[in-house]
């Protein structure tokens, strides 16, 4: 029992703890979860741990940003498990903090191949298969950075406008076939990442929770899993083309993430 | 619609104007869900059919309290939560639904008194059952609110100003709200529903054709059912699964805020009694 008990779902960007953390938040509610990502062993190791507390989850390691790997996947993944329901992209680049003057012009053509293409090719390729389950939920994972700007990553603003406009326009089309495309923008979660960097700038960090009205950072499994069992269960089944941020209403405050600009 | 799943087992709610519409979607679907619910309307009569529902609802009489209530009363609306707070030993949920509706005048003819019915059944009512509500969520450990916009707001529809400039500053109350009360564990949204609502039900049947358009320019190709698409957010955003969102809008209208706009009205109309109806197509 649970609620997307028996369903099919899909997550990119397995490797990554906000994507695990909606993997397992799927498991917990009765999916039936494929993580991918072009990394097998984080993939892997976490569709274990969901398979040794009771859940059902599997890792393939393709590169989705390879011609012809979504449709792939998406093949092999409906044979297996009978269709799919979810798909959850939450592939992302590394962010190379820099200014926009400084930056190759070739790093936002990789940003596109490697985030915005790969988006495209797999709710494309997904799209079949849903039609013939009578609709399906796709969740596009953008960021918390996506909400204002901040200076040093152009080319990933760039990107997170671009998977927002994706998501709305893709989300108009396919609305009539019961196919709902939404956005969720998480927070910076409390993972092992950030903590390393708590421990070199504490400061920066403790601003941050001080500046997020919930006063604290994103649980993966509670609260962006959360958020991503909102969009994909029956509660968000009239909810298109949105945007949704998993993040203590960290998005409301400007100064969030300047230390210079705090009270 | 999926079979309940006691996602508010043990959860206590307000909700204003649960007779009819989106309202009475959200209380029956919060009381399948498991959750106590002490909600009003204006007379005693306008809780008959809901008597009817909730007969039919395992466990829901001990559950659901019906009061008479004006919301653009100030003593009144304390005393709804506090009766919520009272009769079930705690509060955590309150829905701000109720809007009373001023017929459809231009700026330059609407008179004053339009607005201030308007801004006390709307914007005053939300602020004030969230002043009484919040130290009952805090003892609580947490909570939820949920306010209600439109997307008449965005769009400025003409010769509605006063419901606009209302929900707009329900909007407002709902970011500033979000940020007070985020340390308590308190979580406030606003919902613009493109829902079957009452209101919209009168028009349709007064306006068949134009409805039929409006309708056809919705990307899900439909109007909103109250409890399984409009109660169905509201229930994920004062569920566990909300627990993290927070200070934010969201067009529970089948993609309708991505497309085009609905539902074009002439001046001198009542959308709210239906008399008068005179709207035009949708161009």
């Amino acid at each position: 029992m649970g609620q997307i008990a028996g369903q099919v779902a899909i997550v990119t960007g397995a490797a990554s703890e906000v994507a695990q953390g909606i993997a397992r938040r799927f498991a917990r509610e009765g999916a039936i979860v494929v993580l991918i990502d072009k990394d097998a062993s984080e993939a892997t190791r976490v569709a274990n741990a969901i398979a040794l507390s009771g859940g059902r989850a599997e890792a393939m390691c393709v590169d989705l940003a390879r011609d012809g790997a979504a449709a792939e996947i998406a093949q092999a993944v409906a044979h297996a498990h009978g269709g799919i329901d979810i798909l959850v992209n939450a592939a992302h680049a590394a962010l190379a903090w820099m200014p926009l003057a400084d930056k190759k012009e070739a790093d936002f053509a990789a940003a596109f191949h490697d985030v915005v293409m790969p988006t495209v090719a797999a709710m494309r390729a997904a799209r079949p298969h849903m039609l013939r389950r009578g609709g399906g939920r796709i969740v596009n994972v953008g960021s918390i950075y996506g909400a204002t700007a901040n200076e040093g990553i152009t080319d990933a603003i760039t990107m997170d406008g671009a998977l927002a406009s994706l998501t709305r326009s893709a989300g108009i089309e396919w609305a009539r076939d019961n196919i709902l495309v939404n956005y969720l923008q998480p927070a910076v979660p409390d993972i092992a990442v950030f903590k390393s960097y708590i421990a070199e700038r504490g400061a920066i960090v403790d601003h941050l929770i001080r500046n997020t009205p919930m006063r604290r950072l994103a649980d993966p499994l509670e609260d962006i899993g959360g958020a991503a069992m909102f969009l994909v269960s029956d509660e968000a089944c009239f909810i298109v083309g949105h945007k949704v941020f998993a993040d203590g209403g960290q998005h409301l405050v400007a100064a969030a993430f300047e230390p210079g600009a705090a009270r | 619609m999926d079979r309940p799943q006691g996602r508010l087992n043990g959860r206590v709610a307000v909700v204003t104007g649960g007779t009819k519409g989106i309202g009475q979607g959200i209380v029956l679907r919060f009381i399948k869900e498991g959750a106590s619910v002490v909600y009003c309307s204006r007379t005693a009569e306008n809780d008959a059919e809901n008597r009817v529902l909730l007969a039919a609802i395992q466990g829901a009489a001990a559950r659901a309290h019906f009061i008479a209530a004006d919301v653009g009363d100030r003593q009144q609306m304390r005393e709804l939560v506090e009766t919520a707070a009272h009769r079930f030993g705690r509060l955590d949920i309150v829905v701000n639904n109720a809007q009373g509706i001023a017929p459809l005048r231009g700026i330059e003819e609407k008179p004053d008194s339009d607005y201030a019915m308007t801004l006390a059944t709307g914007f005053y009512h939300s602020l004030w059952t969230t002043q009484a509500a919040v130290p009952h969520m805090r003892r609580a450990g947490g909570g939820r609110i949920i306010n209600f916009s439109s997307h008449w707001n965005i769009w400025g529809q003409p010769y509605s100003s006063d419901y606009n400039i209302v929900k707009a500053a329900n909007e407002a109350l709902t970011r500033s709200a979000a940020r007070e009360f985020g340390a308590d564990n308190i979580t406030v949204n606003c919902i613009i529903p493109a829902g079957a609502s009452y209101a919209y039900g009168v028009w349709k049947r007064m306006n068949p054709s134009p409805a039929a358009e409006t309708e056809r320019t919705v990307p899900m190709r439909r109007m909103g059912d109250c409890e399984r698409d409009i109660a169905g957010a509201v229930l994920g955003l004062v569920s566990q699964n909300g627990r993290f969102i927070t200070g934010q809008v969201f067009c529970v209208d089948g993609g309708t805020w991505a497309a085009a706009p609905v539902q074009q009205h002439e001046a001198g109309t009542d959308i709210h009694e239906g008399r008068q109806q005179r709207a035009t197509a949708v161009a």
